[in-house]
């Protein structure tokens, strides 16, 4: 999903005459009178910031997955193969978690903006200590999985925002305003 | 099945109207009376649409795909009246207890959608933890300092039954990234304009695509919207009020029985082939109720929970901006077709009270 930019907000209030959208981009870590209002809304991070934010950049292939409740808090973990540490140390595999999941019974507990790690996808992983565990998590939830294609091994792809809304970031355009992006670059920072 | 063709020659080919053949309940939309629409009648339909149709338009929310299905999700009927509970004191940014009367008219804007069973109510103050299965409907805000980095202003969770029906929907607020007001979003970010926003994703309905600065797309240059566009665009009761399609939406979802809606059904084919995340909307320039769809993966629509009116058909792809981006469920796992033209296509479609029309085929170029 291409997020909704500040240049969007900004040309949405010029047609209404609203003057709102310069208040997204000056003040755009408090979500103010621009109104950007849908289920999960989410921080856009740009290329640097998804770099300083992770303390493990990966590209990896999922193996399997399970749902992990915790307190009546519902996590898919999925472990992944790493195929290659770009930032930080990792071992062979890495356990990667994201809040929702299906639950034994059929049942599934759905959060707007948490990726999916499909087994046997080459992804681009940006990743940070989760919280309540040993395992990692996405920084920014969708934001830090990236899908790679091996036909053209010097792209990556964002992962679809799966019915949430980006805030602008103050710092730049967020990495996934783009759909594809140069592995290089991305890995470079510098949200070119 | 009823052909119709879109695209720059739209005006001058062979359409058909429906309006004498659609009278009763759950006909098939068969009638073929060739007329030519002048292309001066086609511009003022044009200038019509550019200048007094708002934009909105509804989609149902998805979960999964199953045998290639959308499986919708949507409360069961018997959910309602639906409670939610709150957080003591909402948020922080608004004393004393407008912000909770702001939650409570938000309940209340939903209820009172006519059409519908919908029935909300505000069950209760405390301790609430949006996230965790508890058969508890949660609106947590909280000010937890841990979220000074978490990244996000608003997470929701939805629990499902593999059949798409919802048991529980939660919503944490991040009060550390809000600017909440009541002052109908002239300062500050208005609480209730943002709840009944909320609220709606809660219910079933995804984001609202139209809306978007995309010039290709006649119909998004109005200033009016569906409260379930993702930003904001109006102050005020404007605001936070429900539109035509908003309504539509939550009347197709929980219809009341008796109601006098209608739907009108299809698909929409470029060569053939079915198109996937075509915008549909039917706009009836009398009345200005303008409702939409997505069409599915199968290129197969559901305009449901029409007035009855007569109605303008038009097809839209999604721009980059406020359509692909703001859609989850099935739209987000698939890739949508973006890439034919905006075309109106000139039918006139009389829906009578409680009638279905289907076999409706829009082509697009």
């Amino acid at each position: 999903m291409v997020s909704l930019t500040a240049v969007a907000s900004l040309t949405l209030a010029s047609l209404l005459g609203l003057g709102i959208g310069a208040s997204v981009a000056s003040e755009a870590s408090r979500t103010s009178a621009a109104g950007l209002t849908t289920s999960s809304i989410l921080q856009g991070l740009t290329v640097d910031e998804l770099q300083s934010q992770a303390e493990l950049v990966v590209s990896a292939r999922a193996l399997r997955s399970r749902t992990i409740v915790t307190n009546g808090r519902v996590e898919t973990e999925t472990v992944v193969r790493v195929e290659r540490a770009f930032v930080g140390e990792a071992g062979r595999t890495l356990r990667v978690r994201v809040p929702g999941g299906r639950l034994q019974d059929g049942r599934v507990v759905r959060v707007p903006g948490a990726p999916q790690l499909t087994p046997g996808e080459p992804v681009l992983l940006f990743l940070s200590r989760s919280a309540s565990s040993a395992a990692w998590t996405p920084v920014g939830l969708f934001q830090g999985v990236w899908r790679l294609d091996p036909a053209h091994p010097e792209l990556a792809w964002a992962s679809s925002a799966s019915g949430a809304l980006l805030l602008p970031s103050s710092a730049g355009e967020a990495a996934v305003d783009r759909r594809r992006r140069s592995l290089a670059r991305l890995l470079a920072g510098g949200g070119r | 099945m009823t052909r119709m063709r879109s695209g720059d020659d739209a005006v001058q080919t062979d359409i058909v109207r429906a309006s004498e053949r659609s009278a009763s309940p759950s006909c098939t939309h068969g009638s073929r009376i060739a007329w030519r629409l002048s292309v001066g009648t086609a511009a003022l339909v044009l200038v019509l649409l550019t200048t007094v149709a708002p934009a909105p338009a509804y989609v149902r929310g998805t979960i999964d795909f199953v045998d290639g299905a959308p499986v919708f999700s949507r409360w069961s009927t018997d959910a309602f009246p639906l409670g939610f509970q709150v957080t003591t004191g909402l948020t922080n940014d608004i004393g004393g207890t407008a912000d909770r009367d702001a939650l409570v008219a938000a309940l209340g804007t939903w209820t009172a959608a006519p059409d519908s069973t919908v029935s909300l109510f505000l069950a209760g103050e405390g301790d609430v933890e949006a996230g965790v299965l508890d058969g508890v409907n949660a609106l947590e805000f909280s000010n937890a300092a841990a979220l000074d980095n978490a990244g996000f202003s608003a997470l929701a969770f939805f629990l499902s039954d593999p059949d798409g029906t919802i048991t529980e929907a939660d919503l944490l607020i991040n009060d550390r990234r809000f600017g909440f007001a009541t002052d109908g979003g002239n300062v500050g970010l208005d609480l209730e304009t943002f709840m009944v926003r909320q609220l709606g994703s809660l219910l079933g309905l995804d984001s609202s695509p139209l809306g978007g600065p995309d010039p290709d797309d006649f119909s998004m240059l109005s200033g009016d919207t569906s409260v379930m566009f993702p930003v904001t665009r109006g102050i005020g009761d404007l605001a936070r009020a429900l539109r035509q399609d908003d309504i539509a939406g939550i009347a197709a979802l929980y219809p009341l029985a008796g109601s006098s809606r209608g739907a009108i059904r299809g698909r929409v084919a470029r060569q053939g082939s079915p198109v996937f995340g075509a915008h549909v909307v039917a706009f009836d320039p009398a009345s200005q109720v303008l409702v939409g769809a997505v069409s599915l993966p199968d290129g197969s629509f559901s305009l449901e929970g029409l007035p009855p009116g007569r109605y303008l058909i038009q097809t839209v792809p999604l721009n980059n901006q406020a359509g692909p981006a703001t859609l989850g469920g099935i739209f987000a796992l698939g890739t949508l077709n973006t890439s034919f033209r905006a075309a109106f296509h000139s039918d006139v479609i009389r829906l009578s009270a409680g009638a279905t029309i289907t076999g409706l085929t829009l082509e697009v170029l």
